[in-house]
């Protein structure tokens, strides 16, 4: 009895985590997705493997040219797929892959060496597309898996896909462009333009190849034929988010924060997605016209079996498909805050929102979005974030408009509302949304409303209407009135708050009217509930008293940076009017690394103990030759340069942990993703530039923080460079006529390279988002063993040591 | 002399010590030795060092990276070397003409030069001592130069004590190279020197010299300018090998 007692609760324990894996994720509790389990052999392969793959895969025959072209191409491809599989953007062994994967071998199924030759992957990308390479590996992006309608839209995305692998297109194409670039046969006379038109058709060949042969593949399945006809439906709307519900701003609204009326769009403007019957003379592709017409032809000439088969949408399963296109719409939510795709984050998680409600990683993501385009407003750079809404088509437009219309002030309001809300609402206990909240408030005290007072702490009294005239629009936030020093006094020796005039003046009567109409101007009632909590209160007056103290030392800082700047460009005016938000951000960056580098001498002396170095690289480039990047060069170079790294930490006694992706192997799931999370990182610091913000996956980054024992993030690389040998000439002529004085000179300049290294090191502070020490280094040498070891260790012992440097 | 040279190396030293600052691997401070080679350009055929037509000076040097930009040093170099003085016969107080047992009377020199060093590097950031640098050296020359066969008159005031020409002569050098590890504390450096007192005072000397005087006073003249020419011929242009040992 016990024994069947506990096979049944084994039996029961091994379905239930099977249903939990494939159809019954619980998205209450979604992280973006990572790898599990072994990672495939293809991460452990070099480029060198993949090189040997890829030949075994090429076209035969051709001429010395085309065999020149075909090589050329073998080495770049199989480089830039190993750099793919190691770059932290795919996905391994997640529920997605998992279901393409059953989905590439039901497509597969007529076909064993095509099954066998082939793999698909799933790649991290808001991009639609998907694509093929030369050696069978099929790579598809969560940016289509989450707009595909059903599997069997799936189902042809991949035939398409494999027709490109099967008639080898990618490597025939490389080859006929190069030809048609190096002006051979008809192409010889061949302008520029013609040359371009005809790299075009042969792609629109290949294109229109993979579909009718894609169909044939297609049509030996169970799946719909009418599906095809739907992916190109997909495809034609496929700028639009994945889904097109209208967007409600009451979500960004509380019973006392509302939008005035011409904030709201009424109508949207009439979606056009892309134009099936347009020109596709330059275009890769065939109009979407034609391509419907060949399936047309296609499906209207089929016969036998395949015309007579039962088909549907789903050949695996409608839940998995679901499923996974779920989990591709939650993590493209992620992705496109990674991008700054703030707009289109902020509209994903509210359609998602719809079916999930309550979801708290979707609200993260509304509210990441909002602190986002909140920071680059009060920067000025809300375009880099956001887009126009006259560029955007579908209901999403309605956001965007929103958007449009907010000054940077009222973004700002808006945010910290709905920040604070949720913020409420978890309690105080997420530590990522407090962070947010905080600086989400401190931004609003310090650039627009240094004082609570700015609010109403009653309701609005008036309806909600256009409350803003022309002439009341404030490009700044309503200030304090400061007392002027000549103000006179009443009677009872107070100062009154405005100069009287016997008469009252055109601009008193319109900076009366102003006031007015600031009183119903709607931000000001933003937080009447929230002024009667006593820790927003409690924040505001702290944030008050922080804000005036830090503009205070800013302000003493600017003034003595500009002066100094000033005296070194010998300019006579210290105000000058140059200096953009920018700029002064600069300048009070520079002020933070004082005591950790010294200009003077351009060295630094961090102090820090550990570092994380991730990626390390190294290039090795030769000018003189026709493919100048050495690839197999590099790659050696690499594994020497890692080495060097840990010897010469342990010389300066820095404590270094390197996470590479050229050592992952099948167990490196972990420093897999952890790299993942990094580059993710490392992208949106550079994408902000100077901007300070927390990072999008701050928990996670901290996470890694912890698990290294270091907040110090670490890009170390080197770049030797051959230069190809200019004014040949010149010295062949001064041999021969200036013998012998020339020879000391002319020697040496035929024997030795013109070689040169580079050698650079960034560190991050993984918490902050500073950045610690950029250094470049050059030398006019060869990458001698004694010259990467003099850089490397000058760099590291920078990093170690303490104290003012004032030398070296 | 030598007690200064000295003080000075244990000054450099001890400020070595305390530093912990980088230069290749951590160490500035070199100690060293040098072969430097030129054409032998005067004084006569097979009249090298060692009988071959090439001056061979040899020497040691201390050299301390200060920074990034400075490495300053001493060094001291010698040479040893001969030459030729042809002189028949001369008139004595009397107006009576002597004739000299020889016509070619030999010389043996010795040179020594002790300089002070200043360099800087010529490597984009690379930090000294590695890659190419270029400065100079300032110092003096002291070429003792004895009468082999000593049948040259000893006048007074002619040759000093034990008939030896001492010639003090200034030395300034612009001074190139390149300087290469191997393993972790040696260096290896190639270079060429360009002597500027070389090349002007050889010229001068060059241009004043007369062989074959009757004149006693000429005769002690043209001795000390052949001794000057001796040192400054070798030291026009030279062609440097080096190897040196990096001090923590």
């Amino acid at each position: 009895m016990k024994k069947k007692f506990l096979l049944l609760a084994f039996v029961g324990l091994v379905l239930s985590s099977y249903s939990q894996t494939a159809a019954q994720y619980d998205f209450s509790k979604f992280t973006p997705l990572q790898s599990s389990g072994t990672l495939p052999e293809e991460v452990e392969m070099t480029g060198k493997d993949f090189m040997s793959t890829t030949r075994k895969n090429l076209t035969k025959g051709g001429s010395k040219k085309d065999k020149k072209a075909k090589e050329s191409f073998v080495l770049q491809t199989s480089y830039a797929i190993k750099d793919l599989f190691i770059s932290g953007r795919l996905l391994y062994n997640d529920p997605i892959s998992e279901y393409v994967e059953k989905v590439r071998r039901e497509v597969t199924a007529s076909d064993a060496k095509l099954a066998s030759e082939t793999k698909v992957f799933v790649v991290k990308s808001s991009v639609v597309n998907a694509f093929a390479t030369n050696q069978g590996y099929l790579f598809i992006t969560t940016g289509l898996l989450a707009q595909l309608e059903n599997e069997a839209q799936l189902a042809f995305v991949l035939c398409h896909e494999l027709i490109h692998y099967k008639k080898k297109h990618v490597i025939k194409a490389y080859v006929q462009n190069d030809k048609i670039d190096r002006g051979e046969g008809g192409y010889r006379k061949s302008e520029v333009d013609k040359k371009y038109l005809a790299k075009s058709n042969y792609s629109k060949e290949h294109e229109s190849e993979a579909d009718v042969n894609g169909f044939d593949l297609f049509a030996k399945t169970r799946y719909s034929l009418d599906a095809i006809n739907g992916t190109f439906d997909v495809l034609k709307y496929s700028e639009l988010p994945f889904e097109d519900f209208e967007f409600n701003h009451k979500m960004l609204e509380s019973d006392y924060l509302l939008f005035p009326i011409d904030y709201i769009q009424q109508e949207v403007s009439v979606v056009e997605g892309e134009d099936e019957e347009e020109d596709d003379k330059t275009s890769t592709h065939p109009n979407l016209a034609k391509r419907r017409t060949d399936i047309a032809d296609k499906i209207s000439s089929l016969e036998g079996d395949d015309k007579a088969r039962v088909r549907s949408n789903y050949a695996i399963s409608e839940d998995l498909f679901l499923n996974a296109r779920k989990l591709a719409r939650f993590d493209l939510c992620h992705t496109n805050l990674i991008n700054r795709q703030y707009d289109r984050a902020l509209y994903q998680a509210y359609c998602l929102l719809k079916e999930n409600p309550d979801n708290i990683y979707l609200s993260k993501v509304i509210l990441k979005s909002l602190y986002g385009l909140t920071k680059y407003a009060n920067s000025k750079r809300v375009r880099e974030v956001s887009i126009k809404y006259s560029k955007v088509q579908g209901e999403s437009q309605k956001l965007n408009y929103l958007l449009d219309k907010m000054e940077s002030n009222e973004l700002n309001v808006v945010a910290l509302n709905f920040a604070w809300r949720l913020k409420t609402k978890l309690r105080h206990n997420d530590t990522e949304v407090n962070l947010i909240t905080e600086d989400i408030f401190y931004e609003m005290v310090k650039r627009h409303y240094p004082n609570k007072s700015a609010f109403s702490l009653e309701s609005r009294t008036t309806p909600v209407d256009t409350t803003r005239t022309a002439e009341a629009k404030v490009e700044e936030p309503v200030k304090t009135k400061k007392k002027t020093t000549s103000s006179k006094k009443n009677k009872d020796g107070e100062a009154d708050e405005e100069e009287d005039t016997p008469k009252e003046s055109k601009t008193s009567k319109l900076k009366k009217k102003k006031k007015v109409d600031e009183k119903n101007y709607f931000v000001t009632y933003a937080f009447v509930d929230l002024l009667k909590d006593k820790d927003f209160v409690d924040t505001y007056d702290r944030l008050s008293k922080q804000t005036k103290k830090d503009k205070t030392t800013e302000k003493k800082e600017l003034s003595k940076r500009k002066s100094s700047k000033n005296k070194k460009n010998k300019k006579v005016d210290d105000d000058d009017d140059d200096f953009d938000d920018e700029d002064n951000q600069y300048l009070l960056d520079e002020k933070e690394s004082v005591g950790k580098y010294n200009g003077e001498w351009d060295t630094y002396a961090l102090g820090v103990d550990k570092v994380l170095i991730v990626n390390p690289f190294y290039l090795k480039i030769d000018e003189r030759k026709k493919n100048p990047v050495s690839y197999s060069g590099s790659e050696d170079a690499q594994k020497d340069f890692n080495k060097k790294l840990i010897e010469m930490s342990a010389k300066t006694g820095l404590d270094v942990e390197i996470l590479d992706k050229q050592e992952f192997n099948s167990g490196s799931v972990d420093n897999y993703n952890d790299m993942g999370v990094l580059i993710d990182w490392m992208d949106e610091r550079i994408d902000h530039k100077k901007l300070k913000m927390l990072p999008t996956d701050y928990l996670r980054v901290d996470d890694i923080t912890k698990k290294y024992g270091t907040e110090y993030l670490t890009l170390m690389g080197t770049i030797n460079f051959i230069e190809k040998k200019r004014g040949i000439g010149w010295a062949i002529f001064a041999t021969i006529y200036l013998f012998p004085f020339s020879w000391p000179f002319t020697i040496p300049y035929f024997i030795n390279k013109r070689s040169h290294t580079y050698v650079y090191t960034v560190v991050f502070n993984l918490k902050t988002g500073q950045t610690e020490m950029v250094k470049i280094g050059h030398a006019p040498l060869k990458d001698r063993y004694d010259v990467m070891n003099s850089f490397i260790y000058d760099y590291l012992q920078q990093i170690k040591r303490t104290g003012k440097s004032k030398n070296f | 002399m030598k007690k200064i040279v000295s003080a000075i190396i244990l000054l450099v030293i001890t400020i070595s010590a305390n530093a912990q600052m980088p230069g290749y691997l951590g160490r500035r401070l070199e100690v060293g030795f040098d072969l430097m080679m030129s054409p032998h350009i005067s004084g006569g055929l097979n009249n090298g060092t060692f009988g071959i037509p090439v001056n061979m000076r040899m020497g040691l040097h201390v050299d301390y990276a200060k920074s990034r930009k400075w490495t300053f040093g001493l060094s001291y170099t010698m040479l040893p070397s001969s030459f030729d003085h042809n002189a028949y016969g001369y008139y004595d107080a009397n107006d009576n003409y002597v004739n000299l047992p020889i016509e070619e009377h030999k010389f043996k020199q010795l040179s020594h030069t002790i300089a002070f060093r200043f360099y800087s590097p010529r490597n984009g950031d690379l930090a000294p001592p590695l890659g190419f640098f270029w400065g100079y050296e300032l110092g003096i020359g002291i070429a003792v130069a004895k009468d082999v066969d000593g049948t040259l008159p000893d006048l007074k005031g002619a040759f000093t004590k034990g008939r030896t020409v001492t010639s003090i002569l200034p030395h300034w050098d612009w001074i190139m190279g390149r300087k290469m590890a191997f393993g972790e504390r040696w260096l290896f450096s190639t270079g060429v020197n360009i002597g500027i007192t070389g090349i002007f005072g050889g010229l001068i000397n060059y241009v004043f010299y007369e062989d074959g005087s009757t004149s006693l006073t000429e005769i002690n003249k043209n001795v000390k300018r052949q001794n000057a020419l001796r040192y400054y011929s070798q030291d026009m242009v030279s062609l440097n090998f080096g190897i040196s040992y990096l001090i923590k």
